[in-house]
């Protein structure tokens, strides 16, 4: 029995410590009175009961502490229903459904502040490597035949498949080709794809896809669509 | 403070855990721990609030004003000595418990006529 008691009293000490400091800095001694007034009840219920006390406390943590941090961050009633497309009050008055609302607003407001960022890192990144782009595109065309861009279909976000574009390096119609078994060049690898791959800047079109909000600067490597 | 009709009508319905401390302050003001006992008496042992959730709706409830700190009366606690804080209701919390219960009343009243029609 000391051994749960113990678990429950440093168990509920490490969950108290992550609610945010505003809110401890108010509420804290109150709760840790009211938790150890609840903790010595459940005692006479045995363990079970005891941990029972604390599973509670872990179980409605999550969504706690999301109501505390909105509290923390001084997201007033107004900004609160903004967030959960309510009327007057905030998530947890208004029960669950609300309150995943929230979060689904809170994250969609993640995902516009990614678009943003992805859009300002492309963008000037886009018109840094601007010339050196028009110095690739003119060695791949003069290297061998055929277009600039290389596109193939990727599927991104959600399955959505998009065109995904790079400086082409390899010759024209080897698609089907395959590549050497073992060592060696590949042979379906131009001179200048040789050079451009070596330094990744056959990727450099992808910025365009990241603009287009197809891709973003951060994220998982797009597979080939079927 | 004026408040119209409207503006309770607007923070409605309720949710349970909401409701349930709502209703535990109604006949007097109560402390942190008086009221989860109590709430979970008086949903039968269906509501049992945890510490976080308990505090984190009285400080939402007590920024709101329908709810507002006492200090409690036979209380002191143990070990601190310091006087136990209490919560009660203030006079707009009364009113959204009212019109609440008035709503759940009538959704009620509703519901019950509904079934007791004869079947066509």
């Amino acid at each position: 029995m000391n051994i749960i008691v113990w678990v429950v009293t440093w168990g509920y000490a490490l969950i108290v410590r992550l609610y945010p400091r505003v809110f401890r800095a108010e509420f804290e001694d109150e709760m840790r009175a009211v938790f150890a007034a609840v903790a010595a009840d459940a005692t006479k219920g045995g363990r079970v009961a005891l941990l029972g006390v604390l599973w509670r406390e872990l179980r409605d943590c999550p969504r706690n502490l999301l109501v505390a941090r909105w509290q923390e961050a001084h997201i007033g009633i107004k900004e609160a229903n903004m967030l959960t497309g309510n009327s007057d009050t905030p998530g947890m008055l208004r029960g669950d459904e609300s309150l995943f609302r929230g979060l689904a607003a809170l994250l969609s407001k993640r995902a516009a502040l990614k678009r943003a960022f992805d859009i300002l890192i492309a963008g000037f990144f886009l018109a840094a490597v601007a010339p050196l782009c028009a110095v690739l595109a003119v060695l791949i065309k003069l290297d061998s035949p055929g277009p600039v861009i290389f596109q193939q279909r990727r599927v991104g976000r959600n399955g959505r498949p998009y065109t995904m574009y790079k400086f082409r390096s390899m010759l024209c119609g080897v698609d089907g080709m395959r590549a050497p078994v073992s060592g060696g060049r590949d042979p379906r690898i131009t001179r200048a794809g040789r050079f451009i791959r070596r330094l990744y800047l056959d990727e450099l079109p992808q910025l365009f896809n990241v603009l287009k909000g197809e891709m973003s600067v951060f994220g998982p490597c797009p597979e080939l669509s079927q | 403070m004026m408040m119209t009709k409207v503006d309770v009508q607007t923070n409605l319905p309720l949710s349970e855990a909401v409701l349930f401390i709502l209703l535990s302050l109604a006949p007097e003001p109560k402390h942190g721990y008086a009221i989860m006992k109590d709430v979970q008496t008086l949903s039968e042992s269906r509501v049992v609030l945890s510490t976080g959730t308990l505090y984190g709706a009285l400080k939402r409830l007590l920024e709101q004003g329908w709810i507002e700190r006492v200090e409690d009366a036979d209380g002191v606690a143990e070990e601190s000595g310091r006087p136990r804080k209490a919560y009660a209701l203030t006079g707009l919390g009364r009113r959204i418990l009212d019109a609440e219960v008035a709503r759940l009343r009538s959704l009620i009243v509703t519901a019950q006529s509904r079934i007791a029609e004869e079947p066509a």
